[in-house]
């Protein structure tokens, strides 16, 4: 169930209320740009695609139904956000590892890149190494903490579905983990040990 | 069940996202297979990696670009007042030039018919004759050579005698001299 003082912010927000917007983002900005941020391993395209977010909620914000669950929407147009600029960004089916760091390690937070350590900084690689629909799931629920059921809503797809490219993106991960030379797609339904 | 069936269970079983049975059957299998419970011991390492990136500040000037693209009125009030400046200063600059030019226009519409005026006047052999009647001069549509007519003023009711209304040609003696022939 929605939270009533968050459904009231919304409906303020519907008005076109500057402030309980600003509250909104306050309340979702930190989540919002972090799961950008796993999907694609950059600071400045994360805080873009986390910004263009919440300007697509306001423009939309009218036709929101204030009976739902208001994250599940936010993080489902991040999720698309990212997804789609990650296969903009492909130009190759295979994905190149040393594309992959590249993209992960450009311009990062000077402040943030003292605090990582070796291990962050493995996962995080082998994280960007997935394809993104496997990507999107294991963030939200190993990272974010979603259950499946949000997931689905998030993702767009069936509980059964959900557990499925969760069951796929662990063993990828794990495969890549342990240095296995792995060749996936794009959505990693060829996904073969070399 | 076998490591083979149970494949597919064990990287779901420590998120816990199995069914009740399916957890059972993994517990039960992994109490006596090694491999297996080494293999869950694995997955849940891996999963406990990636549950610290959730935490972490978020993008600190997210608010302004937001705000930037949602709401561009809200400036800073000396901007405001800056634009209003040069909104109005250029407003009064095209009135101000809109002005000069209307006054130069109407000068030269002015001057130039009052020479026009003039220059009829001045070279108006029967105005200059006193014998004629005073007349208002008018611009003539037709009549060879004559760029006027003089429209006589007379009191209402009279007449003289061998006028022609409306038009009032000088004479011919008056144009050329006695001693002159006219030769065509």
């Amino acid at each position: 169930m929605p939270d009533p003082e968050e459904v009231r912010l919304l409906a303020r927000c519907q008005q076109g209320d500057e402030k309980a917007f600003r509250e909104i983002v306050d309340r979702y900005q930190r989540r919002t740009y972090w799961i950008a941020h796993h999907m694609l391993g950059n600071y400045e395209v994360s805080k873009d695609i986390s910004q263009e977010a919440f300007v697509r909620v306001f423009k939309n914000i009218r036709h929101f139904d204030l009976r739902k669950n208001f994250y599940t929407w936010l993080y489902q147009i991040v999720v698309n956000l990212s997804i789609d600029y990650f296969r903009k960004r492909s130009h190759h089916k295979t994905a190149d590892l040393e594309e992959v760091e590249e993209v992960a390690d450009a311009k990062p937070d000077p402040e943030r890149a003292a605090d990582r350590t070796e291990v962050q900084g493995r996962v995080q690689n082998v994280l960007h190494r997935l394809p993104p629909r496997y990507k999107a799931v294991l963030t939200l629920r190993d990272i974010q903490g979603f259950s499946c059921e949000e997931i689905s809503e998030i993702v767009g797809c069936t509980n059964a579905t959900v557990r499925w490219r969760l069951h796929r993106a662990r063993k990828l991960f794990k495969a890549m983990w342990d240095g296995e030379d792995v060749e996936v797609g794009e959505e990693g339904e060829e996904a073969r040990e070399l | 069940m076998n490591c083979e069936e149970l494949r597919d269970w064990i990287p779901l079983y420590g998120g816990g996202e199995l069914q009740p049975n399916e957890r059972i059957a993994v517990e039960s299998h992994i109490g006596s297979c090694a491999s297996c419970a080494r293999e869950v011991g694995d997955y849940r390492e891996l999963r406990a990696c990636l549950a610290p990136l959730r935490d972490g500040e978020g993008a600190p000037d997210l608010w302004e670009g937001i705000q930037q693209e949602l709401f561009p009125n809200r400036t800073h009030p000396f901007e405001r007042v800056w634009g209003l400046a040069r909104y109005a200063a250029v407003w009064v600059a095209g009135v101000g030039i809109g002005f000069a030019f209307y006054t130069v226009a109407r000068q030269a519409v002015l001057l130039k018919s009052s020479v026009s005026l003039e220059s009829v006047r001045a070279s108006d052999p029967v105005r200059q004759d006193p014998g004629q009647p005073k007349g208002r001069v008018v611009p003539a549509g037709e009549g060879p050579g004559e760029p006027y007519e003089v429209r006589p003023t007379w009191p209402p009711g009279f007449r003289p005698r061998g006028f022609v209304e409306g038009h009032h040609l000088p004479r011919v003696e008056r144009l050329i001299g006695a001693n002159e022939e006219v030769r065509f």
